[in-house]
């Protein structure tokens, strides 16, 4: 039974990381590479060679196309990450601070996770019976006499993406900056209390600031994830409005893989510089450890 | 100063639910007086500090600080500071930080509030550590940043709880020395919530004694050792050994009692009783004497179960018949002069005038729990 201790080879410690870093590898890793690899070959939108060329990133960095995509994708991921803030802070404070019993705070968590429940498409799709032109927010206003004409902007717009955006990821914003805040000691807000803090400043200067961690986690996964998405924008704008992975779909379909893969590298890239901007402003590795 | 910071409660109650955690408490403490409230878990001490900082309200009575009714007046604006058990300091803060933190949501500046923390720092020998975080210090230099948080405000009343049940024996000892060096450099009201009854009894000029949300007892130090008012006082500050007995004659304020085993007790003073009532009554563990013969009166017989050198002093603790043991504490060269040996049956005696009569009727045990 107590074999482990004291015989441990100095593989051991390698043995015990080697199934994840293959998993790792082979699912992340070689798809990585791979991508890398045909951002420099060649194509002509029938076939590919393995030649290398500099042309893909010169036709992706030089075209003004691109900086639109980037830029409209980063509309949406910093329109989404802001609602999704504000929300996600506020449900987290509701049910950390207000909700004390603990059975209701379970309850009430389990209830912000029933959209996830049912998929991605279904949850949606969903929208719109309801934001269309005949849909039912439309035909509620139109008959509460607050509107003659039906809204076009609900449905097929930057306002659908975004609200699908927000509605989808709202959730992976509460559950990190509920985590930070649980950790939070009742008593320091007593002693923000005693020292004659009200409650703005309760808020802004121990609660923000104990709660960031969960705020940068949780921006991370919305910011990625929005940049990351084509499907979203592709069924909620009609096809009026493109990201950088939607785009890359397109060309994608049209068998243009190396320029597909000199945008995949780019995306990634900001991407990355995004997330290490988080990282710069929160010190998340310090934070978790303690 | 004095009067600003007198604290007047009366009628006091607390509920939470039907439970009562404080009940129907009077109690006036003196200004720039060193108070310390103690019992067991649970007994309602932490309640009614934390009722007098502002951090619950009191389901009926009143409180106020320095004539001003504070009841309902919000915490932090009634002139009170209260120091965590935990200290509660700021993470994120560093020292400086932590310590300006009123002056900040005041709205003073950032360089002279920091400044006067940096001030504040060097009072408690803290300032070579003003940029660290919390997280950075042992456990008694975050209490005495939590001092220092707590004394910037210039409150009229600190209000302190638990504050040493975190450090260890000998930092403890150093922090009342400071805390009680504090409090008389202050000039203002200290309020002390413990359980530890050498520490309520070194420090404070008024000692209140609480069991199940009441006060039993609230005096001088002297006054609870040598006069506590019921068994559970005498019980819980300890010194005392808690005899029970039948009145059977009485003679001006002087009354002799006569226990279950037949024993016969002069009480010097005990004005009220009547004969054939049922009285209990302590005797100081200090002034017992140890017969070669069983005494005709005020004394006992018992049976040595342990006896235990605590340096200046042996205790030795007898079996009586009863429930509880007697304790004596025997003067060393005494007990070095003639070791008694457990399981020897010994005779003790004591002059009448260290006993004293429990008017109270709490009969509970007073052990201590431990938080």
């Amino acid at each position: 039974m107590s074999r482990s201790s004291g015989r441990s080879s100095p593989l051991t410690p390698y043995l015990q990381v080697a199934p994840l870093a293959l998993i790792m590898l082979a699912m992340v890793g070689i798809p990585l590479i791979t991508v890398l690899l045909l951002s420099f070959w060649q194509s002509d939108g029938i076939s590919i060679y393995p030649e290398f060329t500099w042309a893909n990133y010169q036709q992706v960095l030089t075209s003004p196309v691109t900086l639109t995509l980037f830029l409209n994708t980063l509309k949406y991921a910093g329109l989404t990450l802001i609602a999704t803030l504000l929300i996600g802070f506020t449900c987290s404070y509701f049910l950390v601070f207000h909700v004390r019993n603990l059975k209701w705070q379970i309850g009430l968590f389990l209830l912000c996770t029933i959209p996830f429940w049912t998929s991605n498409v279904i949850r949606m799709v969903s929208w719109i019976p309801f934001l269309g032109r005949e849909g039912v927010f439309n035909q509620a206003l139109i008959s509460a006499g607050v509107i003659d004409q039906p809204l076009d902007i609900l449905l097929y717009s930057d306002f659908a993406v975004v609200l699908t955006y927000i509605h989808l990821f709202t959730l992976f914003m509460i559950v990190p900056i509920f985590n930070s805040m649980a950790k939070i000691n009742p008593n320091l807000i007593e002693a923000a209390r005693d020292a004659g803090a009200s409650g703005w400043q309760i808020l802004w200067t121990v609660i923000v600031p104990l709660s960031r961690t969960g705020i940068a986690l949780g921006a991370i996964f919305v910011v990625t994830l929005v940049m990351g998405d084509f499907f979203v924008v592709r069924v909620m704008s009609g096809g009026q409005s493109a990201s950088v992975v939607s785009a890359m779909k397109n060309q994608i379909d049209q068998l243009f893989y190396p320029e597909a893969a000199a945008m995949a590298v780019l995306l990634i890239v900001v991407v990355l510089l995004m997330v290490s901007a988080i990282l710069r402003i929160v010190d998340i590795r310090s934070e978790l450890a303690k | 100063m004095s009067d600003a910071s007198r604290i007047d409660i009366s009628g006091v109650t607390k509920l939470y639910g039907p439970v009562k955690a404080v009940n129907n408490v009077d109690l006036v403490i003196e200004g720039g007086s060193y108070c310390c409230m103690i019992g067991p878990s649970g007994c309602g001490k932490t309640t009614l500090l934390r009722m007098i900082a502002g951090h619950e309200a009191p389901s009926s009575g009143r409180i106020a600080i320095g004539g001003q009714d504070v009841t309902h007046s919000r915490t932090g604006s009634r002139g009170t500071a209260l120091m965590f058990q935990n200290y509660a300091l700021f993470p994120h803060l560093s020292l400086t930080d932590n310590v300006a933190f009123s002056l900040r949501v005041k709205g003073e500046a950032t360089e002279p509030r920091r400044a006067k923390a940096r001030e504040m720092l060097d009072r408690v020998q803290l300032s070579h550590l003003a940029d660290r975080l919390p997280s950075e210090l042992s456990g008694g230099q975050q209490q005495r940043v939590a001092l220092a948080r707590a004394l910037i405000t210039n409150p009229k009343v600190l209000l302190l709880d638990e504050p040493l049940s975190a450090l260890d024996e000998f930092l403890r000892l150093r922090m009342r020395v400071e805390l009680k060096r504090l409090q008389n450099e202050l000039g203002i009201t200290f309020i002390h919530v413990t359980h530890t009854q050498p520490e309520a009894i070194a420090l404070a000029d008024q000692v209140v004694v609480m069991d199940h949300g009441l006060i039993e007892q609230a005096a001088s130090p002297r006054e609870i050792y040598n006069h506590p008012h019921s068994p559970y006082v005498a019980r819980f500050m300890g010194g005392q050994n808690v005899l029970a007995g039948k009145v059977e004659s009485i003679s001006g304020d002087a009354a002799t009692v006569t226990t279950a085993d037949g024993h016969r007790h002069d009480l010097p003073s005990a004005p009220g009783v009547t004969p054939g009532a049922e009285i209990r009554f302590s005797v100081r563990r200090d002034r017992i004497h140890i017969l070669p013969e069983a005494p005709a009166r005020n004394g006992l017989t018992g049976k040595v179960i342990n006896t235990e050198y605590q340096g200046t002093f042996v205790k030795v603790a007898l079996d009586t018949g009863t429930r509880e043991e007697f304790i004596i504490y025997m003067p060393d060269e005494a007990w070095f002069a003639r070791p008694i040996s457990v399981g020897e049956t010994i005779h003790a005696t004591w002059e009448p005038a260290a006993s004293h009569h429990l008017k109270g009727t709490n009969n509970s045990a007073g052990t201590p729990l431990e938080d």
